[in-house]
């Protein structure tokens, strides 16, 4: 199989205002915390049990929650202090019941003693696969999916392009961006990684065009590294949703992901950056995932990249960036096309939060389809987005999986584009979320 | 001879027609049964049995007469006379008292609303979303789902507290809003209940119930203690209290005890629907 390399715009897609207000913004810590709420679900997959009791102190990244599932990861205490309760939460962005720990942060930040391996280079295989699911890496783009999972694919999948991730083509959202600029030389070992694990033909980086500062900044840190024969920088038209992996796919190497199955069928496996840098702390630093950077943006009075402990409330992250702006009504936790709005602000950051988007919204008052056709032109999966928006209101749903409901990525473009304001995202989630529970009328 | 040949043929074809009338019989064989128990069954194609249509439950309880027992029809179970001959053309007798089922919502919620909910207006898209807009996560959000599901036109909308009552004289029992609701606070209960328990809360450890609503359980037993006639069972994991509905006397000392008022005598929660829908 030879890849071949597309460089064209997507023809699918829609141009976003891009308001990337904090992309100038270096990466600063995050204040701590003195009370941190840490979900015991945070990934795609089991939900953990607790392995810490009441009442028990527990140091910076102690494992205080495993599952012996496979699609699974652990989750690690992010402050120092005392276990002082559990209690029942709604894990932001799904919205499900799950069980949470309350640590009540001592102040000392005392860390556990890290495992660091003499040569991180000539480690093995199973034991990087196993460190990487012991530092409780899961993928940082916002689905928050296993990573070593991802990792491991059947052996009779062979694996020969790994794509890292860059794209950010959210708007509003430059966690990645800052990541890939600061943490350039780490985010490249940890990609060297990924790469070691899987053995494919080819590495790239794919880089929407709007972040020029990091292409060059990466190209360099490149041809002056032992990768430069390895990795190759692809920039992109930023369009929505490159970043989204099946489209990545399908722009990138001409090749699509087939229905219902995932990227690893394609011979493709995708990244996001922040993911590699954080394969980077567990393997060369021994450091579990306990913190991840954070952007905090729109109608706040200092747009912030906070490099932030999970666990934190976004309450006290968007006091820290200067309080909302009069007039701001609607917190949205991941960025402005995918994310979720949320109505508390106690609400802790998770692994999947990359973004907390301000906003002064005003209310949209859905009208009837007008049979425009917007919505087709933009859909990067070639779906016909009014078609499911249809069925799903009628409660047809089984008609919405005979359109390919489930292709769907949800990334939002046809909701945006829509003249007539109908939510045609939440339709389809209602429809797959019904489908998924059996029920046909 | 042209004119001999036509008229030869027209009338062998006549016979063959007349053959065949007589011959094929003009019903199909086997569909009696099917046919009688469908001039039975109400023909209102609802759905609840989990049969598409009337017909196609007909069909079913031809095959399978024990059926009425397992998934019954809810709508013949309300009519005397429909019963009686639908008991007569399976020949097994069944107890209408104790199999129908009125529909109950576990909500009395005055819940406040902490966000503007704006999208797509059902139950099922806003509860999705971080379980709806109330305070109270296990409250009805009273955005219809059930409403559009029934097919008796039993339940509504209590505009004041935006919560789903059931007309339990209209409602047949069916089942279809249990499944819709997905708050999952709609049961199926007995028509002999006496006292409605009308919350849904789970404990919470930490946030006592009454932070969520005026009308929440608080789990403090003072009806379980009232109780003279042992009708009250206290169940430990959930801690709610639970009802024997055949020791109750109706003596009204647990609506009495109760401090949050989430106890209602079930035969009041009847008068005062009638009172709402009644009213425009």
């Amino acid at each position: 199989m030879d890849i071949k390399l597309k460089k064209k715009a997507s023809p699918y897609g829609v141009k976003v205002p891009e308001n990337k207000l904090s992309d100038k913004i270096p990466i600063e810590p995050a204040p701590l915390p003195d009370k941190v709420v840490i979900p015991l679900q945070q990934n795609i997959g089991a939900p953990c049990k607790a392995t810490v009791k009441k009442g028990e102190r527990v140091l910076v990244g102690q494992k205080i929650g495993d599952s012996d599932k496979f699609v699974s990861a652990p989750i690690h205490a992010t402050v120092s202090g005392e276990v002082t309760g559990t209690k029942m939460v709604i894990n932001p962005p799904t919205g499900q019941l799950v069980n949470a720990l309350i640590i009540t942060a001592d102040g000392k930040d005392e860390w556990l003693e890290l495992d660091v391996p003499q040569s991180p280079e000539s480690l093995p295989v199973k034991e990087l696969l196993t460190r990487i699911r012991g530092a409780g890496i899961v993928g940082l783009g916002g689905a928050a999916f296993p990573t070593q999972v991802k990792l491991s694919p059947p052996p009779d999948k062979p694996i020969d392009t790994v794509i890292l991730n860059g794209c950010e083509c959210e708007p509003y959202a430059t966690s990645d961006h800052r990541v890939m600029l600061e943490y350039g030389e780490k985010m490249l070992r940890g990609l060297n990684i990924i790469r070691k694990i899987l053995d494919p033909k080819a590495v790239y980086i794919a880089i929407e065009d709007n972040k020029e500062d990091a292409i060059s900044h990466l190209e360099k840190l490149i041809a002056n590294s032992e990768f430069r024969d390895d990795f190759k920088i692809v920039p992109l038209k930023s369009k929505y949703p490159m970043g989204a992996e099946k489209t990545l796919i399908k722009m990138l190497l001409g090749r699509e992901v087939p229905i219902g199955k995932l990227p690893l069928d394609a011979g493709v496996v995708v990244h996001n950056a922040s993911t590699a840098k954080a394969i980077y702390d567990a393997i060369y630093e021994g450091k579990p995932l306990i913190e991840r950077v954070v952007t905090i943006t729109g109608a706040v009075k200092q747009p912030k990249n906070l490099l932030t402990r999970f666990g934190t409330s976004i309450g006290s992250l968007i006091n820290y960036c200067g309080s909302m702006n009069k007039g701001a009504n609607k917190l949205i936790m991941g960025g402005p096309m995918m994310g979720i709005a949320q109505f508390d602000l106690d609400f802790p950051v998770v692994k999947g939060t990359n973004c907390l988007v301000v906003q002064e919204s005003k209310l949209r008052e859905e009208h009837d389809c007008i049979r425009c056709g917007k919505c087709i032109e933009v859909c990067p999966m070639g779906l016909m987005p009014t078609d499911l928006a249809r069925y799903a209101k009628a409660g047809r749903y089984d008609e919405c999986k005979e359109k390919y409901i489930d292709d769907c990525v949800e990334c939002g473009a046809c909701a945006f584009t829509c003249p007539a304001n109908i939510p045609i995202v939440q339709y389809v989630k209602v429809a797959k979320k019904e489908l998924a529970k059996g029920a046909t009328r | 001879m042209i004119i001999g040949i036509l008229t030869g043929i027209g009338i062998a074809c006549g016979v063959a027609i007349y053959m065949v009338y007589i011959k094929v019989p003009q019903k199909v064989k086997g569909l009696e049964k099917t046919e009688e128990l469908h001039d039975i069954l109400p023909g209102a194609n609802c759905g609840a049995c989990g049969y598409p249509g009337c017909f196609a439950y007909a069909q079913a309880l031809a095959k399978d007469p024990s059926l009425m027992t397992k998934s019954p029809c809810a709508m013949v179970l309300q009519d005397p006379e429909r019963l009686k001959r639908l008991e007569k053309a399976l020949g097994i007798s069944l107890d209408a008292s104790a199999m129908s089922k009125k529909a109950l919502v576990h909500c009395n919620s005055d819940s406040p609303v902490i966000s503007d909910y704006s999208g797509v207006m059902t139950c099922k898209a806003a509860a999705q979303l971080l379980r709806g807009y109330k305070k109270c996560l296990y409250a009805c959000l009273g955005l219809g789902d059930c409403v559009k599901v029934c097919p008796q036109g039993a339940i509504f909308i209590d505009p004041e507290k935006s919560t789903a009552v059931v007309n339990t004289e209209k409602c047949t029992g069916c089942g279809l809003c249990v499944k819709e609701c997905p708050q999952n606070i709609i049961e199926l209960v007995s028509p002999k209940t006496k006292i409605a328990f009308l919350c849904s809360y789970e404990p919470l450890k930490n946030i006592p119930g009454r932070e969520k609503c005026s009308f929440g359980c608080i789990h403090c037993r003072k009806c379980f203690n009232a109780c003279e006639y042992e009708a009250i069972k206290w169940n430990k994991e959930k801690a709610i209290p639970e009802f024997n509905h055949e020791k109750c006397t109706l003596c009204g000392k647990c609506i009495e005890a109760c401090p949050q008022h989430t106890l209602i005598d079930f035969t009041r929660v009847r008068k005062e629907t009638e009172l709402i829908s009644s009213s425009p």
